[in-house]
């Protein structure tokens, strides 16, 4: 009995045995090397077809298989590769030569495990003993455990398995000639493998394969789910790009994500550098999708042609940007410049630039959307702009007529309506003599120092205004959530009109009206005037006069300085800090720095319907680098933009007032201590 | 006696190629046709030297095919000669008869 094996020879079937197939394919395969060579592919189909006839001859019809001696008949007919061939001496030894270099193959038939030893002992010419007890040995020594596996298991994967007798014989680096052929089968046939040797291989076989499938399956899932979230990432990643370069395309002039200079590029060039910038980015990742691809299949499945095709998108897509860019560099490079300079200054006013606009007399101001604002009434007519020349530029200002207007940029946050974001870190200074109205927009911080008029004053939302000096009569109108702070001011009447505002002042007569959220807070005894309307909270104040009690309260206050506890009045400060208080307009505030470190304690003193609430303490590690500080409606430090900060507590009242008494009181009479 | 044998496939595989082209001259010929004629003329020892020659025959442009489908199996390549292969074919057989004659004329002296 034989194998047979059905081969396609010119697009027909035909059946040969097993000795006779190997033949066959030696001899195909020695014209195969020769012509392939030769670049001549066609005399190989040629050669095949003459032989496919030859069998259809041989069997006619009938479904007889090809046996071993009408295929030597066939390549006698045919005549060797030396035959057709015109070969001289020197080359046939040169196959020769080749024919017998050893190949590395994993040795199935005489395997443990996977054949890898047996493979290396045929190349190596060793006795495959001895490279298992290497083995062996490298596999026992914990120091070379994971080195072994990781040699084997490559060794496993890397090199193939001897399969065919081609293959086996190029294992055992002899020639592959018909006799050795023969011979190979030979020997497979007459091998005498004991039974007890061949029980003992087949149980340590089938161990190590069932361990082996079961690491080769967590080693495949653990790749599959690594791969997975690994694509995951990266889709988001790549969406994450895309909206977010969409959403700078649409509001390129977001606050502190300022990308208007993009602005200074004309379209459609910034569209297509924009476009060309958005491929840069995400060619990679359309290639980093694959290898995740890859990597879940543990399989290369990449193409040369998409690396290629990848590689070609990316390149042009970074000429065309860089040709755009090179284009606009010039157009955009100012805008990109101020656009830096603004974000430096984003947060604070840069004191070293400034800018003066004399001007006649002023009677009206009217100003919108800047930091800070500082009006003396004297005997000079002047304006002044201190800020970054980025900020002083984006400034809209008109005088006419004794009417100041000037219009800072706004900026709000995306989608929020009553979110500050940031306004023109400017601020103006206003000398003149005598005004008569004042207007302010939101989010500003004043000072106006009056000389005895009289005077029309309307703040918007979030302002903290403080008036010191001599007026006359002012009627004021206070926004939401403002403050204007009169206390540090003479003055005979105030006419006042709040909308969730709060107003100081000592004046002698006092007309009101506002609603439920608004505050009077008043000093002395004035005569208060309010109609049927109003519903302000009418509080005494008396603060001023409990200076001294409240900055014993600040200085008792336990502070921890680098481990020591200790009272502020016992610790040292340095001199620029020492008594640093303010009690008007910053309520009541004191900055004290140690002398052994560099930090700063900023104290306050919150106080809500004329009772101090709360005791509260920041911590600043960096005081070099406040550039601008402030305290938000009299409640919140607001240090470079940022605003600290405790949530006020209704039921924490350390310190209060004492109405009837007139004093302030403090309770309980130990310390509140701050961390 | 291998030196003898030797020079006879020398001269026989220089003149196969013209044995080849007269027979395709013939008319539209498939391999087996070829190969049929040149065994019954003894010049050819295997077969499977007649494959490189149409080869290389065709790459010089001497010859053409053209595939014609067959009664049963695949369709057959059919070789016919180009004007080119004509023309060669009659140098060659001027060569060789001019050839023929002088080595007559010497072997009577």
């Amino acid at each position: 009995m034989k194998k047979t094996i059905s081969v396609n020879l010119n697009r027909q079937i035909f059946y040969l045995d097993i000795d006779a197939y190997d033949k066959l394919e030696e001899y195909i395969n020695s014209i195969k090397k020769y012509f392939k060579d030769q670049n001549s592919l066609e005399v190989i189909d040629d050669i095949e077809a003459r032989i496919a006839e030859k069998f259809e001859e041989m069997i006619g019809k009938s479904k007889k298989a090809i046996q071993i001696y009408d295929v030597e008949k066939i390549i006698e007919e045919m005549g060797s590769i030396d035959d057709i061939t015109e070969k001289d001496e020197e080359a046939e030894t040169k196959i020769e030569a080749e024919k017998v270099k050893k190949k590395l193959f994993r040795d199935s038939e005489t395997k443990i495990i996977a054949g890898v030893s047996s493979g290396l002992s045929w190349y190596f010419g060793i006795k495959s003993i001895f490279i298992r007890l290497i083995f062996i040995v490298f596999f026992l020594n914990p120091a070379t455990f994971w080195l072994a596996t990781i040699l084997y298991f490559t060794a496993w994967l890397i090199v193939p398995e001897a399969k065919s007798n081609w293959e086996k014989l190029a294992m055992k680096g002899r020639p592959a000639t018909v006799n050795e052929l023969q011979t190979e089968v030979e020997e497979k046939t007459s091998k005498i493998i004991s039974g007890v040797e061949l029980k003992t291989r087949n149980i340590i076989q089938k161990l190590f394969g069932c361990f082996f499938k079961i690491i080769k399956f967590c080693w495949v899932w653990f790749w599959r789910i690594s791969g997975f979230f690994a694509l995951i990432f990266t889709i988001l990643t790549m969406m994450a790009i895309v909206v977010g370069m969409i959403f700078v395309y649409l509001y390129p002039n977001m606050p502190y994500f300022d990308f208007s200079f993009l602005r200074a590029i004309n379209s459609p060039w910034l569209e297509i550098a924009y476009v060309a910038l958005g491929l840069i980015i995400l060619t990679p990742f359309v290639f980093f999708i694959d290898l995740v691809d890859s990597l879940m299949k543990l399989k290369w499945c990449v193409s040369v042609k998409k690396i290629i095709i990848l590689l070609i998108i990316w390149t042009s897509s970074l000429i065309v940007f860089c040709g755009t860019a090179k284009i606009n560099y010039s157009k955009y490079k100012d805008s990109l410049n101020n656009s830096i300079q603004h974000l430096k200054y984003l947060n604070y006013i840069d004191e070293s630039n400034s800018e003066i606009i004399k001007t006649g007399e002023v009677s009206e101001i009217y100003i919108s959307s800047v930091k800070e604002v500082k009006i003396i009434e004297g005997n000079e007519n002047e304006i002044k702009i201190i800020g970054s020349k980025y900020s002083i530029k984006e400034l809209g200002q008109n005088y006419q007529n004794g009417k100041i207007t000037i219009n800072g940029k706004s900026e709000k946050w995306f989608s929020c309506q009553d979110c500050s974001g940031y306004t023109s870190t400017v601020r103006i200074e206003i000398k003149t003599k005598n005004i008569k109205n004042l207007k302010l927009d939101n989010d500003i911080d004043a000072w106006y120092f009056p000389n005895g008029n009289n005077i029309n004053i309307e703040v918007g939302k979030r302002v903290g205004l403080k008036i010191e000096g001599t007026l006359n009569q002012a009627f004021v109108k206070v926004g939401q959530n403002s403050v204007v702070n009169m206390l540090d001011t003479k003055i005979t009447e105030v006419d006042t009109d709040l909308y969730n505002g709060v107003i100081k002042t000592q004046a002698k007569k006092i007309k009101i009206t506002g609603n439920e959220n608004s505050t009077l807070i008043y000093q002395g005894l004035p005569e208060i005037i309010s109609d049927q309307n109003d519903k302000t909270n009418k509080e005494k104040y008396i603060l001023s006069e409990d200076y001294d009690k409240i900055e014993k309260a600040i200085m008792d206050t336990l502070i921890n300085v680098d481990g020591t506890k200790k009272k502020i009045k016992d610790f040292e400060w340095t001199k620029e800090f020492e008594k640093q208080s303010d009690y008007g307009f910053y309520n009541i505030f004191t900055a004290v720095r140690s002398i052994e470190n560099n930090k700063v304690y900023i104290v306050w003193l919150i106080e809500k319907n004329g009772i101090i609430s709360q005791k509260t303490f920041t911590k600043i590690d960096n005081w070099e680098e406040v550039h601008y500080l402030n305290l938000v409606n009299d409640k919140f430090l607001r240090i470079n933009g940022q605003v600290y900060g405790p949530d006020l507590k209704e039921e924490t009242k350390e310190f209060y007032i004492d109405k009837t008494k007139g004093i302030l009181q403090i309770k309980p009479e130990t310390n509140l201590e701050i961390e | 006696m291998k030196d003898t044998n030797e020079q006879n496939s020398q001269l026989r595989k220089g003149l196969l190629e013209m044995a080849v082209m007269l027979v395709i001259k013939q008319g539209s010929v498939y391999a087996s046709d070829i190969l049929k004629k040149l065994k019954d003329s003894e010049l050819l020892v295997v077969e499977g030297t007649l494959y490189p020659l149409l080869s290389r025959l065709k790459n010089e442009n001497n010859l053409e095919y053209e595939w014609k489908e067959s009664k049963n199996g695949p369709p057959r390549k059919y070789y016919h000669l180009t004007q080119q292969g004509i023309d060669k074919l009659s140098k060659l057989m001027e060569t060789w008869s001019n050839l023929n004659k002088s080595i007559i004329s010497l072997s009577k002296k």
